[in-house]
């Protein structure tokens, strides 16, 4: 038998509807609930993050996962204010939001979490977007120190080697449930790249990206 | 029919971590043992995997897969018809067999005792079918990618198909760089060419399998993977072969290629595969994509191809009767005289080719096939070996009667090793695999694919250091295109005896270890991957990129296809 993605019951059974439009991006098949299935919140990736709550540069309270992931196409990546001389990331995905364009904010998020959550409150972090030129769509996130753990240890940022300047940047399309590990100190474009690799599209993607 | 037991389960996660340590409890405290798993930061390895489901599956309950063999098309299906301006040395190496592949998303069941699992695969078989290719007879292999482009779950479904050690063009690598998205298809072209012309440097199992960028781990673990064999006027094929250089190892049912995968299963028996970065460990043994299965082995000789498919699992194979196996090939690549082991260990893409003898068996009796090796998290084993006896079962072989003579023969001598002339060497190179921030380095760097690490001169013989910085896990390190030998590991020469003493294409690298690997570079200009095949570290960016470039003195053999070939839209002929 083949098998297009609707036909899977496995999903079905975790994957349940995702309310967010996706612009450009197709709503996945076996999403929906018609079948009464579906008792509980959270979409193809909700056992894949924690379920916590974090605070954002713009002051508000936020589950990480249902308010900053669930429904959308995401790049999530660790910084600090702090570390960003020695460790420019923030200034890297800055070249990223300009590669990104309308897409940011439309159907591609990006979700940046303090590794200095007691120096980087909301307030830092708002201070620190808008000196950045951060747009809509892009959020930083602070909380208790042991919750960035639990991020932390989720996202396999499992300490340093020799080099120490290297993060890992999650990406993925959270309604597909595909998610994938690049580099956040990669070249812009690459970064960007890897978000149209992920997104579904009506018409056959590029064969280049 | 046995029921798996508690002690039976793989050994991963701290709940089962404790039944391994009953095995000598005084040796190794559950104390010590918890503290050795936690990470730099003190965090608990990720093994409690939400998703991953125990199924309690009868052992031995299913016949292993045998895997069907490709059967070559008529060119004229091929339309679009073949571009050869795509190809390097084409106009050499012509075509003789055609083949064409669909990939796509089909039903699997894994045991009977299970639902149906939705993998994917070639021409409908997972794992797809066996090439059986001939030196001397070029192939081409269409690949068709239809897959849905709307899949929901965590593999991307854009593919590019590597066939893993063969000596070929880097444009029909199945390079990362190379996606095959949905609906669009690619030309594969290999030559069966020896590299350098050099017969001592045949080879025989291979395989194919997905090398998507930062999906490898994930496509390759939903089915994108198989066999392809080389043959030669000496590894015929045919153990009743007349001519007097025919090795004559056993062949046709007897020749029997394995692959082996780890998986886990949700609840519902859908494939899942945990997000951590340190590599994955499925809690179910799969032989041929079959959990745990037994297979029918007449009393006579079998050539066993074991290949670990990975994704993150070392093996160390036991028979528990004690049997000794015949090692006869190692990487692929016949050894210069078989070499009688105990067990033989896998890091994941490594191939033995094995000859075991059941002919002191009577019918009815059973063999069980055993890893020994204990590995509780996804970075490697912990160095532990678990009791003769006590290893995981990973398959039974049961013994029926024989239905004809063994004309199969074990040749005291094989393949000689081509020299290693230091004398040639024109460069060396040092590549430190390290980890950072949840990236896996090598010479303190993530994976760049514009970024080309290393330019070397096609003719030329090169020294590649390889260390492994880390202080807890282990790589196996895969090199593409050229294969190499081991000048030193660990500041010492190998011993005549060690399995390792051959060609090789992976490099098993424990914590600390530095080996020195010797190439020569040769036949075609391009670009290829230097990678960790823990398949994990593989997509969280643990690979270089390097690049062959004319010699700078003589003709450069090939000729770069540039602007680089993209995968051409097309679907499959009717009937596929």
């Amino acid at each position: 038998m083949t098998l297009g993605a609707g036909a899977l019951p496995a999903l079905a059974l975790t994957a349940c509807a995702s309310q967010t439009p996706l612009g450009l991006a197709l709503a996945p098949a076996g999403q929906t609930a018609a079948n009464g299935i579906c008792k509980k919140p959270g979409g193809a990736s909700a056992k894949y993050f924690p379920s916590l709550v974090v605070l954002t540069h713009e002051g508000r309270k936020a589950w990480f996962y249902d308010d900053l992931i669930k429904g959308k196409i995401v790049g999530i990546n660790f910084m600090s204010v702090r570390g960003e001389e020695k460790n420019p990331v923030t200034h890297n995905l800055v070249r990223v939001q300009n590669l990104l364009g309308d897409r940011l904010g439309r159907d591609v998020f990006l979700v940046s979490i303090t590794t200095d959550p007691e120096h980087d409150t909301p307030e830092a972090l708002e201070a620190f977007a808008k000196k950045h030129g951060v747009k809509k769509g892009w959020t930083f996130v602070t909380g208790d120190s042991a919750g960035i753990g639990r991020l932390e240890h989720h996202m396999g940022r499992h300490g340093h080697g020799t080099a120490g300047s290297h993060d890992g940047f999650r990406y993925g399309n959270e309604p597909y449930g595909r998610w994938a590990t690049f580099h956040a100190m990669a070249k812009p474009e690459q970064i960007a790249l890897r978000f149209d690799r992920v997104t579904v599209r009506e018409t056959p993607s590029s064969p280049k990206a | 029919m046995t029921e798996v037991t508690r002690r039976n389960l793989l050994k991963i996660g701290m709940a089962t971590a404790g039944v391994g340590l009953a095995a000598s409890p005084s040796a190794f405290g559950v104390g010590s043992l918890i503290g050795g798993l936690c990470t730099p930061d003190n965090l608990p390895l990720d093994q409690d995997d939400p998703g991953a489901y125990k199924w309690n599956l009868p052992l031995f309950a299913d016949p292993m897969p045998i895997i069907p063999v490709a059967q070559p098309v008529d060119p004229s299906l091929l339309d679009p018809p073949i571009d050869p301006a795509r190809h390097q040395r084409y106009a050499e190496f012509v075509p003789q067999k055609h083949y064409i592949q669909v990939i796509r998303a089909f039903s699997h069941q894994y045991h009977s005792s299970l639902p149906t699992t939705a993998v994917w695969g070639f021409n409908g078989h997972c794992p797809g079918e066996t090439f059986h290719a001939r030196y001397g007879e070029p192939v081409l292999i269409r690949r068709y990618n239809q897959l849905p482009p709307d899949w929901v779950g965590f593999a991307l479904p854009s593919t590019t198909t590597h066939l893993h050690n063969l000596h070929h063009a880097s444009e029909s690598d199945g390079l990362p760089w190379d996606p095959v998205p949905s609906g669009y298809f690619w030309d594969y072209h290999h030559p069966n060419y020896p590299a350098g012309g050099d017969p001592r440097e045949k080879q025989t199992t291979q395989w194919y399998h997905d090398h998507t960028m930062d999906f490898t781990a994930t496509n390759v673990y939903m089915g994108m993977t198989g066999f392809y064999l080389l043959f030669d006027e000496k590894d015929t094929g045919n153990e009743n072969d007349p001519s007097p250089d025919a090795f004559r190892l056993p062949s046709g049912k007897y020749d029997v290629p394995m692959i082996l995968h780890d998986i886990s299963l949700d609840e519902a028996g859908q494939l899942y595969l945990s997000p951590n970065t340190n590599g994955f460990l499925g809690n179910l043994y799969t032989v041929n994509r079959k959990v745990t299965p037994y297979f029918e082995v007449e009393p006579r000789k079998y050539r066993f191809r074991f290949l670990n498919g990975g994704p993150s699992r070392f093996y160390e194979l036991r028979l528990r009767s004690g049997q000794k196996f015949t090692v006869v090939g190692n990487d692929g690549n016949l050894l210069p005289a078989p070499i009688r082991a105990d067990t033989i260990t896998l890091s994941v893409a490594q191939r033995f080719d094995v000859i075991v003898d059941f002919s002191q068996f009577a019918p009815g009796a059973t063999i069980e096939l055993e890893n020994i090796m204990e590995q509780i998290h996804g970075e490697g084993p912990t160095g532990r070996r678990l009791p003769n006896g006590e290893g995981d079962p990973v398959m039974q072989f049961r013994v029926v009667p024989l239905t004809g003579p063994d004309n199969s023969r074990i040749p005291p001598v094989l393949r000689k090793l081509p020299a290693v002339n230091l004398k040639k060497v024109k460069k060396r190179r040092l590549f430190q695999f390290d980890y950072d921030g949840g990236i896996w380095t090598i010479n303190n760097r993530g994976f760049d694919m514009d970024r080309v690490d290393a330019f070397i001169e096609q003719g030329s013989a090169e020294i590649w250091t390889i260390r492994n910085q880390g202080t807890r896990w282990d790589h196996p390190v895969h090199i593409h295109f050229e294969e190499f030998q081991i000048i030193s590991f660990n500041g010492k020469p190998l011993s005549k005896n060690d399995v390792n003493k051959s060609r090789k294409d992976v490099l098993t690298l424990g914590p600390g270890d530095e080996v020195e690997l010797f190439f020569r570079f040769r036949d075609y200009l391009g670009d290829h991957v230097m990678h960790c095949h823990n398949v994990v570290h593989e997509d969280h960016q643990m690979m270089i990129r390097w690049r062959i470039v004319p010699p700078s003195s003589g003709p450069a053999l090939g000729a770069l296809i540039e602007p680089r070939p993209v995968a051409r839209l097309g679907n499959p002929p009717a009937g596929f």
